[in-house]
This record gives C-alpha cells, structure tokens and sequence, in this order.
C-alpha cells in the first residue's frame, strides 16, 4: 500500500490529455513480448509504407515479378519466332523495341527474359541463407573453438575472388541452371554467415538464453526457437542486400556465357549475343541492358529501404 | 605490425594454396585426358600412354599437383594446347595489356571520385551530397557490361566520339591506344567511384568533426587552405587504402569488361581458356590473379597501417 501515491502518478493524464486505460492485471512476460514485437512490427510497416525508397524500389521488384510469372499473357510477339526478312528493324508501331538479327521482336524477349534472373536470384540467396544463418548461430552460439573455426574458414572463402573461381568451375564442369545457383549460394555463405555470427554474439549475452541453458533446454532447441527469432531482423536485411548481389552476379554468369544456352531470352545472355551487332541494332542490347539496370537499382532501393526501417 | 604481417603472409600462401588446389583437381575431373587432346582421335593407344607417361599424367594426383607447383614457381608453366604458345609469355603479355586497361581506369577515375567524395562531405546531406551518394550507390550496382552498353550506345554509336572497338589499329601510337581504352575503362571506373567517393566522404565529415578543424576555422584561416591542408591530408590516406583494395574487384571486373570489348587481356584469356578447356592456361593465369590480388590486399593493409596509425592492426603494438 506504500507505493499507492507512485501508481496514481503514473496514472495521471498523459500529455495529449486522454484518460488512460485502466492496467487491469499486470501483463504476463509472454503478452509483454507478444505486445512488444506487434508494437514493433506497426512501426516497421509505417516506416515502409511512408518511404519514398522503398516503394519506388518494390513497385519495380513487383513489376518485374509480375512480367517474369505473366510473360505470356503480355508479349506482344512470341520470342522466339524467327523471322529472317525483318531483322535489324528499328523501334516502330509492330515491334515496339525494334528486332534482333534473327528477326525477333526485342520487346518480347525482354519480357520473356525476366524470368531466369527471377528464379537464379532469390532461390541463391534462400540456399545461402539457410546455410549462411545456420554457421552463424552455430559459431555464435557455441562460441570457443566452434566459433574460431567457422570464423576461420569464413574468412578464407571470402578471400577468394568470387568471378574467378565462377569462370572456373562453371568454364570448365559446364553450366546449368542448378549450378549456377549452388555457385552463388555458396559465395554469400560466408558474409551472411558473419552478419549473423554478429548479432547471435550480441543475443547470446542477454539473459534469457542463459535461462534458456539452466532450464535444461538443448542447444539447437534454445538456439532455433530462442535466438533465431530475435536475430531475425539482421538476417532479413542481409538477404535483401544479397539478393541484389545475386541478380549482379548471376547476370553477369550468363553474360559471359557460363549461365543459360541460348535461345534463351535471358538479359545477360541477350547483351553477349547481341554484341557482334551493336552498331546495326543497338536497341536489340539496351532494352535488355535498361530492362535489367532498373531491376538491379529496385531491388536494392527496397533492400535500402527495408534497412532503415529496421535500425 | 610485424606479427600482423607475418600472420597475413601466412594466410595468404594458405589462400593461394586452397585456390592452386582446386584449380588442379576441377582441372582432373575434365573428360578426356591431355595426351589425347594433345595428338588428337587419330592416336593409337601405345602412342598415347607413351605421351602420358612423358607428361607425368600417369602420376598420383599428390604427385602431379607439387610437380606443377612447383613448376610454376620456377617458371616453366608449359605449353598453352589452343594457342601453341609458351604460356608464361602468353599470360605475362595479356597481363600487360590489362594493366594498361586498369590504369586508365584508375587515372580517370580517382581523382574524380576522390574530389566528388570530399565535395559531398563538405555539405553533408546538402544536394549536391544526395547526388553524389545516390549516384555512387546506383552506378556501383550496376553490372560492367551494362553501363559499358549504354556508353558504347551514346558515345560510339550515337555520337561518334569514341571508337566501338578497344583494341587500336596495329602500329597506332600510344595516344590512339589509350583513346580506343577510354570507353572500356569507364564501366570499370563506375563501379570504383562509388565506394571511393564514400570513403573520401567518410573521411571528410571525420574530419569535420576534429577540435584541430574548428580550431582552423576560429584561427580565421580561409576556407580553401583548411580545406587543401587540413581536410584533405587527412581524408586522403584511408581513401588510398581503399583503392588498393579494390584490385580483387578490378579483376573480376576485367573479366567481364574485355569480354564485353573483346579486348585480348588476361580476364578474356581465363575466360577463354576455361571454356575451351586450356588446361595450362587456366592452372597458371589464375594462379597469376590470386598471387596479384593478395599482393594488393596485403599492400592495402601495409598501406592501411602506415596511412592510418590510430588504426593498430592485430593487437601488435
């Protein structure tokens, strides 16, 4: 009862001059945390939605999305009709884009071309993900010697120059979709690896994962239904920043024609086939080479975005 | 520091190892064997073994990785199969050429950068650091071979300022070789600028907020000589670092901007060679790379180290 003057103040009318509601029962630490993460994710979404960045970059990700799963329904031409007596054409009111040097309609294949990076991009960035997050709460966890030989490793492989060792082991064992895809995984492994070891380390300090230990929780227990959710938010940044690494790179794979054979109407792929005849119809490599400069900038416009408003 | 080297030392030698090994075993699990390719389908068996048993291809792999090791360090890296040239000349005359390549990039765009970073960071979050921040974030995220398509476009193409091709006609002067060189270092340099400018950025506003620099401004020294004697030689020695780290990326970038020119540099020859399957060729350039990129980081850390003493690298003090 001595502490009933403190209560009535901190009772009193707040600034904006509502009455507040009535505490009732105080709040169980399970409701706190639930009530604290809602509080967090309403600020994140307002955050979002009121960031000029972010929009701009996710209409264009959702725009591109939408043209990878949909080409069909919207190409005006089929990309992959050949049609010998009208290649090189310039942009006009049939072909939009102009045509190729087989006589396809660029505009299509451009939109026909969204989807590989489409799929390269995030299914990389996934595999790298669950991999990379996995050696971090590892290492961050455990701590000791666990932790001194992941980091070690960590810092090997991204010593190692990523283009190089592609050109090599897609150059030489041959490409395919699923090779690729391992290929860019593993090269984000280790940076995502390392952010998460980060924050993992900052986590395994508080309190509650001690707790977690004395009550007799398992490690990977304590580890994936403890920490992960609190390091959840470092990860989802990471990602979104990798996976615009992952659209560079994998365009830039196929660029060199270590991704898919053609005739696919992918973009990368496009700009080297193209080249030999940049200067009859440069349309036929700038649609795709604007196609793809605006995909990259949108995801990372949003991955900037969605990093703010998590700080 | 000298601890600091020596361990760095260590993991490089660890570093380029990891690499030699697995460029040797992807190398073995090609189809076909060398002694094959060498005499071609006409080939009797005997003839083969005996050519096999001469290149050592019948050795244990152990065997044959250090013999190539060591080979390489003594210089003798063989016979390239595609080109039939020596393939030490071979690769130390591509090195040249992309050398070349990589200074225009780097004399072009260093200092630009280095002058638009220490502008922006001047007036922070004024206009004309909003431009230079965006821009420097868009044109670094932007693959080579895209920018150095829409700059062929507008400036070969569209204008006629510039030659399509890299490569100058024979006998041209050094003059017209470096003009045939501006448009394919300019998608190497757009890459550079943006983290060059954030670093001279960075150490801009550092400064800024140093007692020494109000302490300038109250002693009433004119804002060109604080800017000149105090900012700069003190925003300079972290950026300088900084660009000797980039060589990993330069090399990766020249991969894709001598593939996008056709322009005959080391980054064309590992491309080439790798997928034309030339063994010796692939083995030894990018045995080359590595040796060259750690070199450069290690530069970069010494460079680090002297150019920035606050920073006391692996707790040797």
């Amino acid at each position: 009862m001595t502490d009933q003057p403190t209560t009535r103040q901190t009772l009193a009318p707040e600034p904006n001059g509502k009455t507040p509601h009535d505490p009732g029962p105080p709040e169980s630490p399970a409701d706190a945390k639930a009530n604290r993460t809602r509080r967090n994710r309403r600020y994140i979404i307002k955050t979002l939605s009121t960031s000029p960045t972010f929009i701009s970059g996710a209409v264009i990700v959702l725009f591109w999305v939408f043209v990878g799963v949909a080409w069909q329904l919207v190409v005006p031409h089929d990309p992959q009709a050949v049609d010998p007596f009208h290649s090189f054409e310039p942009p006009s009111s049939t072909h939009l884009l102009g045509t190729d040097n087989l006589g396809r309609d660029v505009l299509s294949r451009v939109l026909a071309g969204a989807q590989t990076v489409l799929l390269i991009a995030p299914a990389a960035t996934v595999l790298a993900v669950i991999f990379g997050a996995l050696l971090g709460l590892v290492a961050g966890y455990y701590g000791g010697i666990v932790d001194i030989f992941v980091m070690r490793a960590v810092d090997v492989l991204m010593a190692i120059p990523t283009l190089i060792v592609a050109v090599l082991v897609l150059g030489i064992l041959g490409s395919s979709l699923l090779n690729v895809i391992i290929l860019i995984a593993v090269f984000f492994v280790p940076q995502i690896a390392r952010t998460v070891r980060g924050s993992v380390g900052d986590e395994v300090q508080k309190g509650y994962v001690e707790a977690a230990r004395m009550r007799g929780e398992r490690g990977f227990y304590s580890m994936v239904i403890e920490v992960l959710p609190n390091v959840t938010s470092p990860i989802l940044v990471e990602a979104t920043i990798r996976l615009g690494y992952a659209v560079f790179t994998a365009a830039t794979l196929s660029f060199l024609g270590l991704g898919l054979q053609p005739p696919s109407p992918d973009w990368g792929r496009t700009i080297s086939e193209q080249r030999a005849y940049i200067e009859i119809s440069p349309w036929a490599l700038l649609a795709p080479a604007i196609a793809l400069a605006t995909f990259i900038v949108g995801v990372n416009l949003a991955a900037d975005g969605l990093r703010k408003a998590f700080k | 520091m000298r601890n600091y080297l020596l361990s760095r030392v260590g993991q490089i030698a660890l570093t380029l190892l990891v690499v030699s090994l697995l460029v040797f075993v992807l190398c073995q699990v090609l189809p076909g064997n060398l002694a094959q390719t060498i005499l071609g389908p006409h080939a009797t068996a005997d003839q083969v073994a005996i050519l096999n048993h001469k290149l050592g291809a019948d050795q244990p792999l152990w065997t044959r990785f250090f013999s190539w090791l060591k080979g390489f360090v003594t210089g003798d890296w063989g016979q390239s199969q595609l080109l039939q040239e020596p393939v030490f000349g071979l690769i130390m005359g591509r090195l040249g050429d992309s050398l070349l390549l990589a200074a225009v990039a780097f004399v072009t765009i260093v200092p630009i950068s280095v002058i638009a970073g220490i502008a922006a960071g001047l007036k922070e979050a004024g206009p004309l650091d909003r431009f230079v921040s965006i821009g420097g974030v868009s044109l670094t995220v932007i693959p080579e071979f895209v920018s150095g398509v829409v700059l062929l476009s507008i400036f070969a193409i569209g204008l006629h300022w510039l030659p399509v091709t890299a490569v100058a006609p024979p006998g041209s002067s050094f003059g017209v070789r470096l003009e045939y060189l501006i448009l394919p270092a300019i998608p190497l340099a757009f890459v550079l600028f943006g983290y060059i400018a954030r670093m001279a950025r960075a150490g801009t506003i550092d400064v800024l907020a140093q007692p020494y620099y109000r302490t300038a401004i109250l002693k009433g020294l004119p804002r060109r000589r604080i800017v000149v004697s105090h900012v700069t030689r003190n925003a300079l020695p972290p950026t300088v670092a900084v660009i000797a780290g980039q060589v990993t990326y330069l090399v990766g970038g020249l991969i894709v901007v001598e593939a996008l020119f056709n322009y005959p540099g080391i980054g064309k020859l590992l491309l080439d060679s790798a997928t034309g399957h030339d063994i010796t060729v692939v083995q030894a350039a990018t045995l080359t790379l590595g040796l060259i990129i750690m070199l450069a980081n290690l530069l970069a850390d010494v460079l680090f180290a002297v150019l920035v003493p606050r920073i006391r690298l692996g707790g040797s003090r």
